[in-house]
């Protein structure tokens, strides 16, 4: 029944303690860090690893970076081999393309962890994280550009390189680093306090083996691994074997407004599942258009762990069931220097093309279209000689399910536990003045099952000197309806400059806003799922009394 | 003689502990479903013949207005917000915290979106009044609000942390034009920002409002049928007691008021052991509830929550697992042993209560281990068939993993203890605490069975178990304090903020909770960070005057360190709220001599009475502590040794 020279009990006390690990790693990491895209947002990442790059345990963080912290170490091995380890060793890296990063925001520490009382061995393990530096140069502040062209106007790059020796810093590296950066010593803050959750996992791991020893504790997560492979194995082969395909759009790359296409080919055979993303659009021009093979992996697992065992511990076993196929010079698997900053986009057409394509094969498991990404906008300004910016992602609509209307007002599949700024916050910290956050009634696609419904946030700009940035999708490619349910609402970015005219506003970079300007904030509603007139007639009737549906 | 008496209604047992010239006596009745002012009714009768006359104080932990919130059982309440943000609520914080699970059920807003309604009066966040209230438009609406069938009143409204007017303007006119209606402000409950948690609070407080009143009226009824003349007070979440007339209009105060004594019991511990740093958990039958008691004091919640509602209410932090002795152990189709967090509860209860349960529990496991003895269990009152938890364990466990007996028991247990340190841990190092430096508080009917193998997993220097675990909620209940507690926002830079406007913000909370009287103690603190984080650090505010801005900061930047192993002297800092705490002590319980203890006497393994125990005796394990409704199991390689205040220090001999 188990894995050779495990036993199952133990090895789940053993799985505990490494999920208690990694966790711990994450609160380290967010205690010591001040800024608030880790702290509020989340947007990091932590883990321990094999030697072999096999995932062992994950804290629970941005979803996207499921598929994305494995494929770090192997770059690094590439270049100091495991011979040359030494403990207190610390590796860094972030380039996208020749360190298998996600994207320059995102700085990866790995740290070899050795069995001590092995002098002179190889690492037993690897503690990694990641986590989103709020600046790492590049073109624009915050190096968050969706017309960024290449990647060299993303930020600096860093390939796999050796930070620390031996528990020695070598300063230069830091300094090169931190000196290409707007905010170095935020950044400084920041790289401390991933050492930090690095050398507690370190700690943590040499008490285990205290306890266990190496031989045991390999074999445990050998264990590990194969059971969370049997299990989701188990789970595939509950899904029709076939061949099944979705394609999905993105509205724009962020240089050419165009709509681009991302396709999925979904083979299900005998508990295996191929993605196939080859037929995707070429590599666009702008930032929203790409993804590295690495991001487009991490997004078909996170679809894959939605569609079969979505609340198991993950580890590398949990994804052995899932091959991911791509084109090198496909948006889904960009070459080299294309800029990939907001890949999110691409991530989130992947997420829904391959939800939609075995949707086909077991509607149980599918789910109509969702709002859209993260749906930035950024209001920027100036007050008491000080510059004030607001950023924050926005909610919206998710797609009806089989048994059930979709989710209103929840924050895009790419993210997960953040939460929103509330309204007090804005008004108390910036020159604005919310005028609604409502729900958009009748914005959710009708189906037998209703699609969620979106947000609408109408703020007015008290300040002279404002400006606006917005990354928006599905303004143009509504969230699609389901076995024969309707499309959920488009999103929309409108500004009405004080004329009483609204402008379209879905991607803009630095919009000046006149003092007495509204923004309106639209975010859309979810697709709708099977055909609209076979909705109960009591869910008609809660929806007009409740108002979700406008009264006809 | 006068007595002092708590009454803790648990799901199974009514508590009832009592103060009584100077020693305090353990009892317990069968809590009474459907009225369970019937079983405190029971209760007080064993004090002896109209003893209730005799009672000088009551003290109650209730979880009826819980109860009627977690069963969906509230009146309709109608919301007033502020035009814009009926939606608020159902809103939420948009967040995600189930991450993958496409087939999530929405959270139910407490109030459906046909009973929330705007009004047109709008406050800046400075208070500045840019919308008046129209008394028209408040007056239309408290009579569509009728129409509509509404039996209470919730009003949020934006920015109504800044200043009050607004909201007690709007109840005003609803009561006047909706007399009988009960109304409760958001105002009178938190003055912080984030309207979400705000609103969310005040629709717990208004749905239960109704409930909680007619529960206590009832009870004050019963009560003086009996010739009770003393007070009775209701415990809060705080930690804190409160007076029935605060309750009423309080209810959202209440809601953890069950779990929250044996917290409170953990603190008289800690105090009696000169403030140690302990982490509790409470095992009960469906399960673990986990606390800290850091330099003395329980942690609060930054945030309160109960559900998916968030509370701005003072509210001692208590987790909780669904990990008990009622938790089902059985394998899933891939060979992993599961347990909990489905649970067998009370009825139909372990294989070997034999009330109709057949499927393994934590309880079974333990009896097939013979750490619970059968004619022992709560107090010989319920008679346990062993036959049938070793049926359970080896049909559902031992045959499947192709083990023995022994084992598949052996791994129940060690699998529940693994879950039960998981939140152990993760509890304590969230904050930033070094496991070594707690003792594990280990209480409830299972605390001890499982003390000394949590207290390992979980990295923690000792185990404790408390004389009459079972009972430790309702003996804090007795010594609680009376306390009413506030928090206002203040949102300055510390660069910039004045001595004297610090004390004047402080003087003017703790005037409005009416502190100055004689017998009250005014507990000062602030909420600090460092700018750009999203989360505070408690400070205490010790003194005011010249200087004390400084002390706050430099408080701050040492707490900091403390938790979390840095600071940064450079870096901004801001005052976000500061709190006030009004506090009646009320008399400690002195300690009731011990018997003298024999001198250090090492005694043999096996079984043992825990009354036979005096300090300072010694037991080796694997051994077992017996006492009425617990016992607790000495692990091999173990030492217990009995303390001057009779607890059981369960330490680790062997490595």
């Amino acid at each position: 029944m188990s894995a050779p020279g495990t036993d199952p009990i133990t090895r789940q006390v053993v799985e505990n303690r490494l999920v208690s690990i990694v966790r711990e790693m994450s609160h380290t990491l967010a205690h010591a860090s001040f800024s608030p895209i880790i702290t509020e947002v989340k947007d990091f990442s932590n883990v321990l690893l094999r030697p072999d790059a096999a995932l062992v345990a994950q804290a629970e963080g941005i979803p996207t970076f499921l598929g994305a912290m494995a494929p770090l170490l192997p770059p690094v091995l590439a270049r100091y081999p495991l011979e040359d380890m030494r403990p207190g060793d610390v590796y860094v890296s972030n380039d996208p393309f020749a360190a298998n990063g996600t994207h320059k925001n995102d700085v990866n520490l790995i740290r070899p962890v050795f069995d001590p009382r092995r002098p002179g061995g190889t690492p037993l393990l690897f503690a990694a994280n990641k986590a989103h530096w709020t600046d790492i140069g590049g073109k624009d502040p915050g190096s968050w550009s969706p017309d960024a062209r290449n990647t060299f106007q993303e930020g600096v790059s860093i390939p796999p390189l050796r930070l620390v020796r031996a528990g020695e810093e070598n300063r230069e590296v830091r300094e090169l680093i931190l000196a290409n950066t707007r905010v170095p010593l935020q950044n400084a803050g920041d790289l401390s306090a991933q050492m930090g959750a690095l050398v507690v996992a370190e700690r943590r791991v040499h008490e285990l083996l205290d306890e266990f020893g190496a031989d045991e504790l390999r074999a445990h997560v050998a264990g590990l691994i194969d059971y969370a492979e049997r299990a989701v194995r188990a789970e595939v082969g509950r899904i029709p074997d076939g061949v099944y395909r979705a394609e999905e759009w993105v509205d724009s790359d962020g240089v050419v407004d165009e709509p681009f296409r991302v396709v999925a080919v979904v083979t299900i055979d005998g508990g295996r599942m191929v993605v196939d993303l080859s037929e995707s659009d070429d590599q666009r021009s702008g930032a929203c258009g790409n993804a590295t093979r690495t991001s487009s992996v991490a997004a078909a697992r996170v679809a894959f762990k939605c569609l079969t065992l979505p609340h198991a511990t993950t580890n590398e076993g949990s994804y052995a069931a899932l091959t991911v196929i791509t084109r090198e010079g496909s948006c889904t698997h960009a070459a080299s220097p294309s800029p990939v900053t907001i890949w999110g986009d691409v991530g989130r057409a992947i997420i829904e093309a391959v939800i939609r394509a075995v949707g086909q094969a077991d509607p149980a498991r599918a789910i109509g279209g969702l709002y859209g990404n993260v749906d930035a906008m950024a209001i920027n300004g100036t007050r008491d000689g000080r510059d004030w910016i607001y950023f924050a992602p926005f909610a919206g609509g998710w797609g009806a399910r089989a048994v059930r209307d979709g989710l209103s007002a929840l924050c895009p599949i790419i993210n997960g536990d953040n939460d929103n700024v509330p309204c007090e916050v804005i008004e108390a910290a910036f020159p604005l003045r919310v005028e609604r956050y409502e729900l958009i009634p009748g914005s959710g696609g009708a189906g037998r099952m209703r699609g969620g419904l979106g947000v609408r946030f109408d703020v007015r700009v008290l300040d002279d000197g404002c400006t606006l940035s917005g990354s928006l999708d599905r303004y143009r490619v509504a969230p699609p309806g389901v076995f024969g349910g309707e499309d959920g609402a488009l999103s929309g970015l409108w500004v009405d400059d004080g004329d009483g005219v609204e402008q379209a506003a879905h991607k803009v970079s630095a919009r000046p806003v006149p003092r007495g300007a509204r923004i309106s904030h639209r975010t859309g509603g979810g697709g709708g799922y099977g055909p609209p007139d076979q909705r109960p007639a009591e869910l008609i009737e809660r929806d007009l009394l409740d108002g979700y549906v406008p009264a006809r | 003689m006068s007595m002092r008496v708590a009454i803790d209604v648990g799901g199974t047992f009514t508590d009832v502990v009592r103060l009584d010239g100077g020693v305090v006596i353990h009892d317990k009745v069968p809590t009474t479903p459907g009225d369970v002012t019937a079983g405190i009714m029971a209760g007080l009768d064993r004090l002896g013949p109209s003893a209730a006359a005799g009672v000088e104080l009551l003290v109650h932990g209730t979880t009826v207005a819980l109860n009627a919130l977690l069963q969906g059982n509230t009146p309709p309440v109608g919301l007033v917000t502020t035009a814009g943000f009926r939606d608020v609520l159902e809103i939420g914080r948009t967040s995600r915290p189930v991450m993958y699970d496409l087939q999530q059920l929405a959270a139910e807003p407490l109030v459906p979106r046909r009973r929330r309604y705007e009004i047109g009066a709008r406050m800046a966040a400075d208070g500045t009044e840019l919308a008046p209230v129209d008394p028209a438009e408040v007056r239309a609406l408290a009579a569509r609000m009728l129409a509509d069938g509404v039996k209470a009143v919730a009003v949020c409204l934006l920015n109504g942390y800044a200043d009050p007017s607004h909201e007690h303007r709007v109840a005003e006119l609803i009561a006047e034009a909706a007399p009988g209606v009960p109304v409760t402000c958001s105002v009178d409950l938190s003055r912080e920002w984030r309207e979400f948690e705000r609103t969310s609070t005040v629709a717990v407080n208004a749905a239960t409002l109704p409930v909680l009143g007619g529960y206590l009226d009832r009870l004050e009824d019963r009560l003086a049928g009996a010739g009770f003349g003393g007070r009775l007070m209701i415990m809060q979440s705080s930690g804190g007691v409160m007076s029935v007339a605060d309750a009423r209009s309080r209810p959202v105060a209440t809601l953890m008021s069950g779990p929250v004594g044996g917290v409170v019991g953990a603190q008289a511990i800690s105090a009696a052991l000169g403030g140690a740093d302990l982490i509790t958990v409470d095992i009960g039958g469906t399960s673990a509830d986990v606390a800290v008691i850091d330099g003395g004091r329980p942690v609060h919640a930054e945030v309160g929550r109960m559900g998916h509602w968030p509370l701005l209410v003072p509210m001692v932090d208590i987790r909780s697992i669904g990990a008990g002795g009622g938790s089902l152990a059985r394998i899933d189709p891939h060979g992993a042993l599961l347990v909990g967090p489905e649970s067998a509860g009370a009825v139909p209860g372990p294989a070997c209560y034999g009330r109709g349960g057949t499927r393994a529990t934590v309880t079974d496991a333990n009896v097939v281990l013979g750490r619970i003895t059968p004619g022992r269990f709560m107090d010989g009152e319920m008679p346990l068939d062993v036959s049938a938890a070793r049926e359970a364990v080896l049909r559902d466990v031992a045959e499947p993993l192709g083990i023995g007996l022994e084992r598949a028991a052996e791994g129940i247990v060690k699998l529940m203890d693994s879950i039960t340190s998981r939140l152990l841990r993760e509890v304590l190092t969230e904050r930033g605490y070094d496991p070594r430096r707690f003792s594990l508080l280990a209480f409830g009917g299972g605390g001890g069975l499982h003390a000394c193998s949590m207290a390992h997993e979980a990295g923690l220097a000792r185990a404790i178990v408390p004389p009459n675990p079972g009972t430790l909620s309702a003996y804090g209940i007795l010594q609680a304090d009376i306390r009413h507690d506030r928090r206002v926002m203040v949102l300055r830079e510390a660069d910039g903020l004045g001595d004297d406007e610090l004390e004047a913000a402080f003087a003017a909370v703790a005037a409005e909770l009416g502190a100055g009287a004689s017998g009250m103690a005014c507990v000062l603190g602030a909420d600090v960070r460092y700018v750009g984080q999203s989360s505070t650090v408690p400070v205490p505010v010790p003194h005011l005057g010249e200087g004390a801005v400084a002390r706050l900061v430099d408080a701050f930047h040492r707490e900091h360190l403390r938790l979390y192993g840095v600071s940064r002297e450079e870096h901004p800092v801001e005052v976000i709220r500061i709190r006030v705490a009004v506090v009646e002590a009320t008399p400690g319980i002195a300690p009731v001599p011990e018997p003298a203890s024999r001198g250090p006497v090492t005694l043999e393994g096996g079984a043992h009475e825990r009354a036979d125990l005096v300090p300072r005796d010694v037991l080796l394990g694997p051994a077992l502590v017996e006492e009425p409704g617990a016992t607790t199991w000495v692990a091999e390689g173990w030492r217990a040794e009995v303390d001057d205040h009779r607890n059981l220090v369960l330490e680790r001999v062997a490595a």
